[in-house]
């Protein structure tokens, strides 16, 4: 009997707290005292006990399951999405509708490690000069890698495939085999976690680029079917180099070999319109790896930012001290 | 008191789902470059009344998909997987269309193959490996049969125009395999910042220490 007035008290004790520190929802408050209550009955401290009141008032009773993009914008304070039970922020206690529960710490997706900041972030334009190495450079560089081992896979056999001449077979294979070298050093650095400094990434880009235009432009310039090749260039860079260098490797591009089109094509409608295209698709799959690059950072950071808003709400604000009502009997 | 943090994983189906969500705009961005290419090509090589009206139709129709396809996205209402597929393949019909039917030049001679690739770029940023490699199967099976089926490709002088060919499909295919390979990637990482675990770079480098560093930290 004593004991059931324990609680009772403590209860009103919590709901008091929940009033002051968290808002004037009655019923939302009579949750959260009743769930503070409980998991503080089982012995734990008035941390645990307070994030599971903070997390049982902000949860709205409704819906468990984790907001879509375009359903909701933020998580309530405290409380994960993403289960069909809900976790304390602590990670100890599961609210299963009625009570807090002991989780069960056997489960290895509940409890995590706390988030560590991303390393070097991409540097742009200031990585030309200070050497260093970025980490969105570093996932990026491995779709570089495997386009540039697609060039020269492919630019080797088509080399051996009905050549043209002496010289031109001679052009092609020391462009493909000093490609192979550099891709091969580069690939090698990513294997063992060490990868390049931007700089000789971006200048193996450009080297692309120069090959690519090299037997462009000994193949006869607009008629040479080999300008495909620059999609991949420009698919690797897109997705792995800033914008701005992005923008500024893509322009060059298309400034160049729409010189060297215009120069060797006949003028007639239909070429211009071809030359036209490619420009234009080329400058287009620079847009789509540089918009989904930099959507994907949006997301990083936005799940970076929940991960951050639930570790500094599970520890207890300074200015909710203050409001404290000290129940008694609460450690 | 210095707690632990909580993190729930997604749902596959979730991440399925936001994956489409954010991706999308990618598909529309490349959708609209192939119908602006489409639009100029068509106004500017028209010869006749007849072949401008006969053709351009075609890209007012997906036009009209896009727009209602990005204002769906800009408002914020998720389309259904199956809807932004079947979008994307009606894409590729197009381009087919396009590199089939075009005043003088056909298959192989047709130079507006270049179509493909942002379409079946954007496509392997958005979906999973399977979808993903059989559309660009799919991109692959449809310009060649576009190729042989107008009688463009001769296998005479060194089967010069299969090599063409060949060279055409390889990049269509590099496009598929390396925009897929990119998201993957990304959904690694996106995955690792949301359970707060280490990133690969991070993992690969603990792994590559020598055992006694390791053990120290």
């Amino acid at each position: 009997m004593a004991a059931d007035n324990d609680s009772v008290d403590r209860e009103e004790q919590w709901f008091t707290w929940a009033q002051s520190a968290l808002g004037a929802d009655e019923a939302r408050g009579r949750a959260a005292a009743r769930a503070a209550a409980a998991v503080q009955g089982t012995g734990a401290g008035f941390a645990a006990a307070a994030a599971a009141a903070r997390a049982t008032y902000a949860d709205d009773g409704a819906s468990r399951t984790n907001p879509l993009p375009w359903e909701a914008k933020a998580a309530p304070a405290g409380v994960e999405h993403g289960s069909t039970r809900l976790h304390s922020p602590d990670g100890h206690w599961i609210w299963n509708g009625t009570d807090w529960i002991v989780a069960d710490h056997g489960r290895a997706a509940v409890a995590r490690e706390p988030l560590k900041p991303l390393t070097a972030p991409s540097k742009g334009l200031s990585s030309w000069v200070d050497g260093s190495t970025s980490e969105d450079l570093f996932y990026g560089q491995a779709v570089i890698v495997w386009a540039r081992w697609i060039l020269i896979a492919t630019g080797l056999v088509l080399s051996f495939w009905d050549p043209k001449s002496l010289s031109l077979l001679q052009i092609q294979l020391a462009a493909i085999i000093a490609l192979a070298f550099g891709n091969f050093y580069l690939h090698v650095q990513l294997l063992r976690g060490h990868p390049a400094i931007d700089r000789v990434v971006y200048a193996a880009s450009a080297a692309d680029l120069a090959v690519v235009t090299t037997l462009v432009i000994a193949q006869g310039g607009y008629s040479s079917p080999v300008f495909v090749f620059y999609f991949a260039a420009v698919l690797g860079l897109s997705v792995a180099f800033p914008a701005i260098l992005t923008a500024l490797y893509t322009s060059a591009v298309i400034v160049v070999y729409g010189v060297v089109c215009l120069v060797t094509s006949d003028g007639s409608v239909s070429e211009l319109s071809a030359v036209f295209t490619r420009l234009l698709m080329i400058a287009a799959i620079a847009v789509c790896g540089a918009l989904f690059a930099r959507s994907e950072s949006h997301r990083r950071a936005e799940a970076i930012r929940i991960h951050e808003g639930t570790s500094s709400d599970s520890n207890l604000p300074a200015g909710a001290g203050d409001r404290e009502p000290a129940p008694a009997g609460v450690a | 008191m210095e707690q632990k943090q909580v993190r729930e994983v997604r749902s596959h189906e979730q991440a399925a789902l936001e994956d489409v969500f954010f991706g999308q705009s990618v598909i529309l961005w490349a959708r609209w470059s192939v119908i602006l290419a489409g639009a100029v090509l068509v106004l500017w090589t028209s010869g006749t009344v007849n072949q401008l009206t006969r053709t351009f139709p075609f890209f007012l129709v997906l036009m009209a998909m896009n727009f209602f396809l990005h204002g769906r996205y800009v408002m914020g209402s998720p389309l259904n997987r199956a809807v932004v597929v079947a979008a994307s393949v009606a894409d590729l019909v197009l381009i087919t269309a396009i590199v089939v039917f075009w005043p003088d030049h056909v298959g192989l001679n047709n130079q507006f193959f270049v179509l493909y690739y942002p379409v079946v770029f954007a496509f392997a940023l958005v979906f999973p490996r399977r979808i993903e490699a059989a559309y660009t199967v799919l991109a692959m099976l449809a310009y060649t049969a576009a190729c042989f089926g107008r009688g463009t490709v001769s296998f005479a002088d060194g089967a010069l125009d299969l090599k063409v060919l060949l060279m055409r499909l390889i990049v269509i295919a590099a496009m598929g395999f390396l925009g897929n390979y990119y998201f993957r990637i990304q959904r690694d990482r996106l995955r690792r910042v949301s359970q707060g675990t280490p990133s690969a770079l991070e993992e690969l480098k603990t792994r590559l220490q020598p055992a006694g560093r390791r053990a120290q930290s």
